[in-house]
């Protein structure tokens, strides 16, 4: 027993010796050879470490508060998961800490100095990042720790990352004594990031402490973003302070940024639309913690003020006021964000947009480039991230001295957030308050070409959309009382046409054109367009078509009915007193009746009769053939093919209609017609005797 | 020195003829000049003159898309536009290459059209047009194959040239019923005579044109035009008709390949009574020929039928090279049209009384003849439905005269001539390049006379002209003016065709035949003639000019030249 209690006696003072021996001597616990077995240890977790020197200094403030500060020389460390290495010609590592209550705590960590730290790190991808290190200085102090440490520490870093972009680090952090009393520390720093030709610097300057941080920056952002090559935020002001003892903040935040776009294409190139549009982001948001995490809530309004654009021909200027609302890592789901949008665009005097524009591949088309007068879009609303309404307002005085386009636009542009897209929607209403509108020279008998002949187009592969899909549903219309006036050289007077047409993204354009009655002329007499109504349908060629012409002879009066569709229309010809249908289209065609035409004028008579009733005969040509004298006419059922030859002039004539290739006959004889009773014949007979004979003449001819 | 000013001119670039200032701020330059409209010209160029102050002048861009509209209609799709500068005081357009067709793809069913035969496409510019022709050109192909409602439509590439031809056929279609428009006086569905279809059968467009052909040709309405519509159960055909007055007096002044100066007065009565028949009265005097002759198609039963009595009188002058002789014919006979396959025909058959006078030459100077006259006349639909450019088809007439001692006949001569044509359109191309044709006839007389001088003199078989022998004058074969009792020939034409421009084609032939003495042999002379033509597709009709020499047993003995109008191979 007695020597029992004389050996855990013994062992009892000498843990005390060493514990005491310790807290004297802390090198006994840290020292190159304790480094080197941790160092061994270490291994075995995957982290090794060399160096060629190393040292160890420990300072000694009282008996149970130490500070031991490591030097190494020519220090290398390698880590395989993650695979980080480097090597630093020195580094030095200061730690404090003090035994309270048989319990060790760490008061500071510092000074760390690492002077030239080459380091790697290989990322799975076997991309590599690498870098330079510079720290000087650092240190950090926890709470309990008394001791004033006072200083400039300064951080230099660089680093090379995988798409060889560059950063740059240079901070310098100052911490006075009189910032400790307040617990602020001023800090400063410059950041420069380098990526190919992309460059941002950033020089900021603040403090920061307990219930303060403080930061006044200005950022220049270089090839930064494509649609925006250069931005430039200056004497940015952000602010986030607290109440003693309470745990919320605020947020403020002003910003004024210029950003610089790039040259706009046509036609805004053609605008001198700025190239610096300057805004200016404001915020004071209330959160609900110091210190931003994952559960702070945020709530407060931000502020996008756009400065006035102010180009000499189009002047814009737009607010948006954000009321956010929302914990930051519900962000966006979850927030409320109710905004009110305000923008506004003005062409005072449309005939300089005109004349901007005049020469670039934009102009503004004929018969509209000779109007002037103010145009102006408004759009403002409310929206959030879910879902945002903005009416729009479209207003347009433009006139000349024969055209009037007075238009008066209303509708919404909406957002929804469907599936984390977003999904614009546009309803739109456009009235054609007071429209007046000249045709160019126009001849029915050789219409131009308007648009490229869609079946003769290089096939592109289709390309899947990578933009957004916009649903829209625009409304054109003319006021019920108030038809767009069309003046047409076609016409002998304006052409009032009511016009109710609805174009959307899903559908092509549907809708109503419908002509009122006016007067024309129509196959060489004086004749009314009694109406013409149109209904667009898809294609636009199956479009049903329902008009009624009125032509006045003086012992009848003959009517044009005009049934089916836009591509295939069939006339009807209808009178009062009723004639037969071969008369009327004798009279139509010739002016005379059927009995006074010859052959030929039969001939053409029924071949007319036959392509209107196939639908061969367009819209356009029928108004041709009703706009010139007609010299004959051919229609070869079998085809489909409708050709007519009409007299422009004296002597000169023109073919019209679907195709100008000869028919096929089966005569072998032919007629042609001189006039009414002459022409000229080829015959072939055969006769037992001499075979077959040829024969040409000249005939008079008259059937009775 | 010098080879520095060679070097210099050698660099500046040629101004081409063709470059255009076609307004003063638009150039426009190419390897072609191209002509706009006058309404083109002003929707590219402005029109100062315009009341309209919204068109006297148009904004360069709106003008040049209206241009690149232009030239696309005439094949130019890649043009490059130098906008205008400030050192470059014009809009430059270049025109670039024209785009020509390359490749037609057929698209949704196979080339039952013979797409692959098609010509003038390939290489053609590719204009709106262009896709316009062969669509309808395919429509009516597929209507001649019982498609009767195809839907076509067709793509380009503007840069390969290459065209797609997109087809849906529709179904098979039979025509399942005509409609016929009353025709004043007539009895209904009396056109129906005329028909080259047979309602129930596949529907063939090109047969309705036939049809109508048959119409116009018979006269019995002014025009007549078919309508079709295409429902479920087939294709539903509306036949409407302008009928016009029925009496037709006529003057006529011409010329033909029997004579040069040609007179005539005609009058005909194209609707005499409810069925339809036809009455028809002339006289015709050539330097040649003259005739008065009165004959009818006397439509006799009571019902809607093909069927005619034909009766005809005749008096006849004639004044060849090798005769002079007066004929009175009259005629009472029986005739039908009819129908057959691909082919449609004529059939006549009754008496004939003829009255020969032989004023000079070979003949008998006063001869009676009491024959049995019959015709036969047959074309294949082909052979109708080309007739105006003719290229395919086969036709065949043979005319007999049987004539007997003892039966009221001074003579015993029974004469019968075939003629025949086939016509090919060789590789079957559309429209055709090269038509070969063939031509023959045989003419016999069986008589009992010693003398042939003792027949009548158009019982006597010649040959020459342009009717069979072209390398000789006209019916002067045998070259001794006697006329024969047996005349064979055989010709052939190769014709090239659809490839010279203002529709002349030439062609190059050979005839061959000869003339027997006997009846059933023919003479030791054998008469050819090679020669060569040129054929004009003239408005008026096909003008034909013949060049040939003609042979007799291998010895050149004539040069002819022969111009005609009207007539064909």
């Amino acid at each position: 027993m007695k020597r029992f209690l004389i050996t855990t006696s013994a062992i009892l003072f000498f843990l005390a010796g060493f514990v005491l021996s310790c807290l004297i001597w802390p090198q006994i616990l840290v020292n190159e050879k304790t480094l080197g077995w941790a160092a061994a240890r270490l291994q075995s977790q995957g982290i090794h470490i060399q160096w060629k020197n190393v040292s160890v200094k420990t300072f000694s403030y009282s008996l149970l508060k130490k500070k031991i500060e490591i030097q190494a020389a020519d220090l290398c460390f390698e880590i395989d998961d993650p695979k980080i290495s480097g090597c630093t010609p020195s580094f030095a590592l200061g730690f404090s800490g003090s035994l309270e209550n048989f319990s060790a705590k760490l008061l500071e960590i510092g000074p760390i100095s690492i002077s030239n730290l080459d380091w790697n790190v290989l990322l799975e991808s076997n991309k590599k990042i690498s870098g330079n290190l510079i720290l000087e200085g650092i240190s950090y102090q926890t709470k309990e720790l008394q001791v004033p440490n006072k200083g400039n520490f300064k951080v230099l870093g660089k680093a090379k990352l995988p798409d060889q972009s560059e950063v740059n680090l240079d901070a310098d952090l100052e911490v006075k004594q009189k910032d400790l009393q307040l617990k602020k520390i001023s800090y400063q720093a410059l950041v420069q990031y380098t990526q190919k030709k992309s460059k941002l610097n950033a020089e900021l300057y603040g403090k920061f402490g307990w219930n303060l941080f403080q930061a006044h920056f200005s950022v220049l952002a270089q090839n930064w973003l494509t649609k925006i090559p250069r931005a430039e935020l200056k004497n940015c002001d952000l602010s986030i302070t607290r109440k003693d003892g309470h745990k919320e903040a605020r947020l403020q935040f002003q910003c004024p940024a210029n950003l610089r776009v790039p040259i706009p294409p046509e036609p805004f190139k053609s605008l001198r639309f700025p190239t610096t549009v300057g805004i200016t982001v404001k915020t004071d948001f209330q959160m609900s913690s110091f210190i931003p995490s994952g559960d702070t809530r945020i709530e407060g309004p931000l502020d996008v003020i756009l400065d006035p654009i102010l180009s000499p021909i189009i002047s814009g200027e737009g607010q948006a006021r954000v009321h956010l609302a929302g914990i930051l890592q519900d962000f966006p789901e979850n927030w409320k964000t109710d905004t009110d949008l305000q923008m506004k665009m003005n062409i005072s005097h449309f005939e300089k947009l005109v004349r901007q524009l005049e020469n670039s591949a934009w102009s503004i088309p004929a018969p509209a480039h000779v109007l002037h007068g103010p145009f102006a879009l408004t759009l403002e609303g409310k929206t959030h991230l879910n879902s945002g309404r903005f009416p729009i307002q479209v207003k347009s005085e433009l006139s000349s001295k024969d055209q009037r386009v007075y238009l008066d636009g209303l509708g919404n542009f909406n957002l929804k957030v469907e599936k984390k897209k977003i999904q614009p929607d546009l309803d739109f209403e456009l009235i054609l308050s007071q429209i007046q509108l000249q045709l160019p020279y126009l001849n029915f008998a050789n219409p131009p070409r308007l648009i490229p002949d869609e079946r003769i187009r290089k096939k592109e592969p289709k390309v899947e959309s990578a933009s957004l899909p916009f649903r829209y549903r625009i409304r054109i219309h003319t006021p019920g009382d108030r038809p767009a006036i069309i003046l047409s050289n076609l016409a002998k007077a304006p052409i009032p046409v009511h016009v109710d047409l609805t174009l959307t993204d899903s559908e092509p354009l549907k809708g109503k054109i419908k002509l009122d009655s006016f007067p024309m002329e129509f196959f060489k007499r004086d004749a009314s367009i009694q109406y013409l109504t149109l209904n667009l349908t898809s294609p636009s060629r199956d479009s049903p078509l329902d008009g009624l012409i009125q032509v006045k002879y003086v012992d009848y009066t003959l009517y044009v009915k005009l049934m089916n569709t836009l591509d295939k229309p069939v006339m009807k010809l209808i009178s009062d007193p009723p004639l037969p249908e071969n008369q009327l289209y004798s009279a139509l065609l010739f002016g005379r009746p059927l009995g006074d035409l010859d052959p030929e004028q039969s001939a053409a008579v029924m071949d007319t009769k036959v392509a209107v009733t196939d639908g061969a005969i367009g819209l356009i040509s029928l108004f041709a053939l009703a706009s010139t004298p007609i010299q004959s006419v051919g229609y070869d059922p079998s085809t489909k093919v409708f050709s007519a030859k009409v007299r422009l002039a004296e002597g000169t004539s023109l073919n019209v209609g679907t195709s100008t290739e000869h028919f096929k006959s089966s005569k072998v004889g032919i007629r042609k017609r001189l006039n009414r009773f002459w022409s000229v014949e080829t015959d072939v007979t055969h006769s037992a005797e001499t075979g077959q004979t040829a024969s040409a003449y000249l005939e008079w001819s008259h059937r009775y | 020195m010098h080879q520095l000013i060679l070097l210099f001119f050698l660099t500046i670039p040629p101004v081409r003829a063709d470059d255009v200032l076609l307004c003063p701020e638009i150039r426009i330059t190419g390897d072609q000049k191209i002509s706009l409209t006058e309404v083109e010209k002003r929707l590219v160029c402005g029109d100062p003159e315009t009341q309209f102050e919204g068109w006297k002048k148009i904004p360069l861009s709106q003008a040049i898309y209206n241009l690149k509209n232009y030239l696309q209609d005439r094949g130019y799709h890649r043009p490059t536009i130098h906008w205008k500068t400030p050192e470059q005081p014009e809009t430059i357009v270049e025109m670039g290459p024209i785009t020509r067709v390359t490749e037609i793809q057929l698209v949704g069913m196979d080339d039952t059209i013979g797409l692959k035969n098609k010509r003038q496409i390939l290489d053609q510019p590719l204009t709106p047009n262009l896709l316009e022709n062969l669509e309808n050109w395919a429509f009516g192909k597929l209507q001649s194959k019982g498609y009767a409602c195809p839907k076509i439509t067709s793509e380009g590439d503007p840069e390969t040239g290459k065209v797609q031809l997109q087809i849906q056929s529709g179904p098979l279609q039979n025509l399942v019923s005509v409609f016929e428009e009353p025709v004043e006086g007539l009895e209904p569905n009396l056109l129906r005579r005329y028909d080259a279809f047979k309602v129930g059968d596949r529907f063939n467009g090109d047969l309705l044109t036939v049809t109508q052909g048959r119409v116009s040709a018979a006269g019995i309405v002014e025009n007549t035009r078919f309508i079709t519509r295409c429902e479920a159960a087939g294709v539903l055909t509306k036949q409407t008709t302008i009928a016009g007055p029925p009496r037709l007096l006529s003057f006529r002044v011409g010329a033909n390949t029997e004579g040069l100066i040609l007179g005539r007065v005609a009058w005909r009565n194209t609707r005499l009574g409810h069925f339809g028949s036809q009455m028809n009265t002339f006289i015709e005097a050539s330097t040649i020929r003259q005739t008065f002759q009165s004959t009818a198609n006397w439509y006799v039963l009571p019902e809607v039928t093909r069927f005619y009595l034909n009766p005809l009188a005749e008096v006849n002058h004639r004044s060849e090279q090798s005769f002079e002789s007066i004929e009175v014919k009259g005629q009472v006979g029986a005739a039908t049209s009819f129908e057959h396959g691909t082919a449609g025909g004529n059939v006549f058959l009754g008496p004939t009384y003829s009255y020969f006078h032989t004023v000079s030459g070979a003949g008998a100077p006063d001869l009676r003849l009491l024959s049995l006259e019959s015709r036969i006349t047959l074309k294949t639909h082909s052979f109708e439905f080309h007739a105006s450019n003719p290229s395919e088809g086969v036709s065949i007439s043979f005319i007999s005269d049987l004539n007997s001692r003892g039966f009221y006949s001074d003579v015993t001569a029974q004469r019968m001539n075939l003629r025949w044509e086939a016509l090919w359109n060789l590789f079957e191309l559309d429209p055709p390049l090269w038509v070969v044709g063939v031509r023959g006839g045989f003419g016999i007389v069986l008589t009992d006379v010693a003398q042939r001088t003792s027949l009548p003199a158009p019982f006597l078989q010649y040959l020459g002209g342009s009717a069979d022998i072209r390398g000789f004058k006209r019916l002067s074969l045998p070259l001794n003016s006697t006329g024969g009792l047996t005349s064979a020939f055989v010709g052939t034409e190769l014709r090239l065709t659809n490839l010279i421009p203002y529709g002349i084609d030439p062609f190059i032939f050979t005839d061959l035949g000869g003339i027997g003495s006997r009846s059933g042999s023919l003479d030791s002379a054998v008469y050819w003639s090679p020669g060569l033509g040129i054929r004009w597709a003239s408005p008026i009709g096909a003008v034909r000019t013949t060049f040939a020499e003609g042979f007799s047993n291998g010895d050149a003995v004539n040069f002819q030249f022969y111009f005609s109008i009207g007539e064909e191979f």
